[in-house]
Order: structure tokens, then C-alpha cells, then sequence
């Protein structure tokens, strides 16, 4: 993990003179993070992870002469990642109308509760995406409400109903496991 | 379900990335073009050398003795002609490919 020290000297030459070395390190510390976070808003796609989080990055290279520094890189990079992955779920959704295809079951599938296999995540699969957003966010990638706001470009006291909504549903469906 | 207990289930059964040490070439090789951000210091540079070039031509035109030429005004006006040529052909160099 890099230091803050090093993370600003790296943007700083990034931004100063377009240094790709620079940007490659950038990369190289922060793709674990931004991987898993959209591995689990994607239920574990790996091929939909590694173009989403490859354009993510890309967009960071693009606009990072915008980076004012008013967030960490980081919460910067998780901005634009949740970006990248609503814009995919926007394109699937309007595909879907298109073809006329029934809808994903995993969104809908509280009946899929009460099967025996149900692991947690699998119950975080079920919530809506800002709750599942919220939750993975929170609990997975440990960022304080106050960032998460930030990410998902909602309110604080948005982002706390978001939780305590999907607090409930997953202890009711973890309750309904035990 | 506490909130502690709660967590600690997430971050075990989250999902994890595997090691992908390709993903970093990958992203490398996708970014843009460079920009030309030094564009500006070949602008100056340019600007600079045809001053000094304009300076030395007049240097030579009005201190060298016409009635006398010698070895030194040879190899200083062939010197001065080429550098004089280098200097235009990046100028023109700069135009077209800022035109591009």
C-alpha cells in the first residue's frame, strides 16, 4: 500500500508530466481494491470486473488533471468504478427492454432465501444495487459514511437509511438460514 | 445478528480477486496518446534560437571587414548558415505539427 506521500508524488508527476510509470504504480496499488469492490456489486462476474475496472482506470488517466485532491485517490477511484458499473447496469437494463427478456431473479429472489446453500453474500446479491453499493462500501471495504456519500454522490443521511434498510433484510434473511 | 458479527461474515464469504498480474499491462497499453504537454518549452526554445540567429547574422554583417575576407568569416559564415538552417527546419517542423 502506498503511502500518502507517495500517492500525491505519483499524481503529481501524472498530472505535471503525463509520467505513464507514475500511473502504472497507481494502478498496480489500487486494482485489488477497486476489483473487489466491483466483484461483489457483480456477483462475481470476473470478465464484467476486469473491462469495467480497466475503463475505470482509464477514466482516472483521462480526467486526472481534474483530481482536485478534495478525496483520497481512492474514494476517487470508487467514484468512478460505481460510475462504470451503473452505466453497464443502465445498457443491460435498456438491452433487456429491447429483447423483451425475463428479469434477472437475483434482484427479486427473497423466496431464494430459504435455500439451505444461501451464504451471506449470496443474501447481499439480493438487495437492491444502492443498499448492496452501501453495504459492500461499509462492511467489505471499510469506508466511513462520509466517503461513501462522496462515491455514490447521495447524501450521509441517504447512505444511513441505505444501510439500516439492508441491515434488516440481510439479518432477516441470514435469521430465516439459522 | 450484531454489527460486528455481521462484518466479519461479509468480509469472509465477500468475494476476493484473484491475482491477475496482467491487468496492469493491459490497462497500460489501452491508455490514450500522450499529450503534448512540452509543447510549450519547444515554442520558447524556437523563439530564442532565432533571435540569437537574427543577432549573429547582424553581428556578422556589420563587424566583419568586406574588403578582407579570411579563413575565421568562412567558417563563421558556414557555421552560421547552418545552424541558421537547423533552426528553420524546426520552426517549420513545429508549424506542421501543430497544424496535425
Amino acid at each position: 500500500m502506498l503511502s500518502k506521500l507517495d500517492e500525491i508524488k505519483l499524481i503529481s508527476q501524472c498530472v505535471l508530466v503525463d509520467d505513464r510509470r507514475a500511473f502504472g504504480t497507481l494502478v498496480e496499488a489500487y486494482q485489488p481494491q477497486v476489483r473487489r469492490f466491483l466483484l461483489n456489486l457483480t456477483h462475481g462476474d470476473d470478465n464484467l470486473v476486469d473491462d469495467l475496472a480497466q475503463e475505470t482506470f482509464i477514466k482516472a488517466y483521462i480526467n486526472v488533471r481534474s483530481f482536485k485532491g478534495l478525496s483520497s485517490f481512492g474514494t476517487w477511484l470508487y467514484r468512478i468504478a460505481y460510475n462504470e458499473f451503473c452505466t453497464n447496469q443502465r445498457k443491460i437494463r435498456e438491452e433487456r427492454i429491447l429483447t423483451e427478456a425475463p428479469p434477472d431473479t437475483a434482484s427479486e429472489g427473497s423466496e431464494r432465501a430459504a435455500d439451505a446453500a444461501m451464504t451471506v453474500t449470496q443474501a447481499l446479491q439480493m438487495l437492491p444495487e444502492v443498499e448492496r453499493t452501501a453495504v459492500t462500501l461499509f462492511y467489505i471495504e471499510d469506508l466511513p459514511i462520509k466517503k461513501i456519500a462522496v462515491v455514490m454522490q447521495i447524501p450521509e443521511n441517504t447512505v444511513k437509511s441505505h444501510l439500516h434498510r439492508a441491515k434488516d433484510k440481510l439479518r432477516t434473511i441470514i435469521g430465516e438460514l439459522d | 445478528m450484531d454489527d460486528n458479527k455481521l462484518k466479519q461474515l461479509l468480509k469472509e464469504q465477500s468475494y476476493k480477486p484473484g491475482k491477475n498480474e496482467w491487468f496492469t499491462p493491459r490497462v497500460m497499453n489501452k491508455l490514450p496518446a500522450k499529450q503534448h504537454s512540452t509543447g510549450w518549452i519547444n515554442v520558447v526554445v524556437n523563439i530564442a534560437a532565432v533571435i540569437a540567429c537574427i543577432v549573429a547574422w547582424v553581428m556578422m554583417l556589420r563587424y566583419s571587414d568586406h574588403q578582407v575576407i579570411t579563413v575565421r568569416d568562412i567558417m563563421y559564415f558556414t557555421g552560421l548558415v547552418g545552424v541558421s538552417g537547423l533552426v528553420a527546419w524546426q520552426v517549420l517542423k513545429g508549424l506542421v505539427l501543430a497544424d496535425e
